[in-house]
């Protein structure tokens, strides 16, 4: 394994595609840390997140031929990460979607919703309110909480989010700044209500 | 607050993952490839049974058909010393030509080509495999 240390996730793919079985294994050894991360971001559970992550893998592997070299391997990764957590979210439950959102992607609510309520920074001090807080996460519409999980847990720029959601960059940076707005609001109902 | 956010994201700790998930995952990955195999071979396999069944019936039939058709008789002239049949090559290609069956012979040797594809594509990996064992 220590052979592919000097490979990049790209140089890997063309290696695995060329026949090297070996190269998918340093693939999943590399990026396993990353899609369990996100998973369980998604989900926040050990044991789903780790059944996802093998599904993640799995898919990957049929589906290397289709992946095109103008994401990176760690964002394509990412994209089928995030289409098998939404599908066994969706699964799952019937999770909340907002009852505000509408077809072409807007969303009535939070689109009027100015950002008044600036939140201290001293409030995430505490490593509680911090947890709270990614908790929370489970209450806002999925899209929203995907994308505000590819920015900041998987460190995706608007671009990689734009082509992992099928999304004009657009829409997703109007998602991200409705996504913290609804978060935003749903902390200051916790706090008044503790 | 996305620095905010930023930062529970990156505090907020995340169990460690167990042990055997990479082995899980190979493991996986490996059973999905022998299920797939097994699949094709299966496939396979009944490919080669339904075109060898397809070859000796079309076989017979078309052998059957060259026999009534005096195709062999037709054929057996061009080995005789008739001086004639320089003169009328052009009608004797066309008879021999006419009691031929076509399409028969055509689906005949199209099944024989998919007998002996089908067939390599699950002999060669069983030869291997008995290589190897």
């Amino acid at each position: 394994m220590k052979v592919f240390m000097d490979y990049t996730d790209e140089e890997l793919v063309s290696l695995f595609q060329s026949g090297d079985s070996q190269a998918f294994e340093a693939l999943v050894t590399r990026n396993l840390p990353s899609v369990y991360a996100f998973c369980f971001r998604m989900t926040l559970s050990k044991d789903e997140a780790e059944d996802i992550s093998q599904e993640v893998f799995l898919k990957a592997w049929t589906k290397i031929a289709q992946f095109e070299k103008t994401l990176s391997f760690k964002a394509w990764l990412i994209g089928i990460a995030r289409n098998t957590s939404i599908d066994f979210l969706r699964k799952k439950k019937p999770y909340v979607f907002s009852q505000y959102e509408t077809h072409n992607d807007t969303n009535t609510l939070t689109d009027s919703l100015t950002d008044s309520l600036p939140l201290a920074d001293e409030i995430f001090e505490s490593k509680e309110q911090q947890e709270t807080l990614i908790q929370m996460l489970s209450e806002i519409p999925i899209e929203m909480k995907t994308i505000l999980i590819l920015k900041h847990q998987s460190n995706m720029t608007f671009e990689e989010i734009a082509v992992i959601q099928k999304k004009p960059m657009n829409t997703v940076k109007s998602q991200y700044r409705r996504a913290l707005i609804l978060l935003k609001e749903k902390w200051h109902m916790h706090q008044n209500a503790i | 607050m996305d620095h905010n956010l930023q930062k529970a994201f990156t505090d907020s700790s995340i169990p460690s993952f167990s042990d055997t998930l990479e082995k899980r995952i190979m493991y996986r990955i490996e059973q999905h490839k022998t299920q797939k195999s097994r699949v094709y071979q299966f496939g396979m396999k009944f490919i080669s049974l339904f075109s060898l069944t397809g070859t000796v019936f079309l076989g017979i039939k078309t052998a059957g058909y060259l026999s009534t058709s005096g195709f062999f008789e037709y054929l057996s002239l061009i080995s005789s010393e008739n001086v004639s049949l320089l003169s009328y090559w052009k009608e004797i290609g066309g008879v021999i030509a006419d009691s031929l069956p076509i399409t028969g012979a055509t689906t005949l040797l199209l099944l024989t080509g998919i007998f002996l594809w089908s067939i390599g594509s699950w002999y060669k990996p069983l030869r291997l495999t008995l290589q190897t064992v």
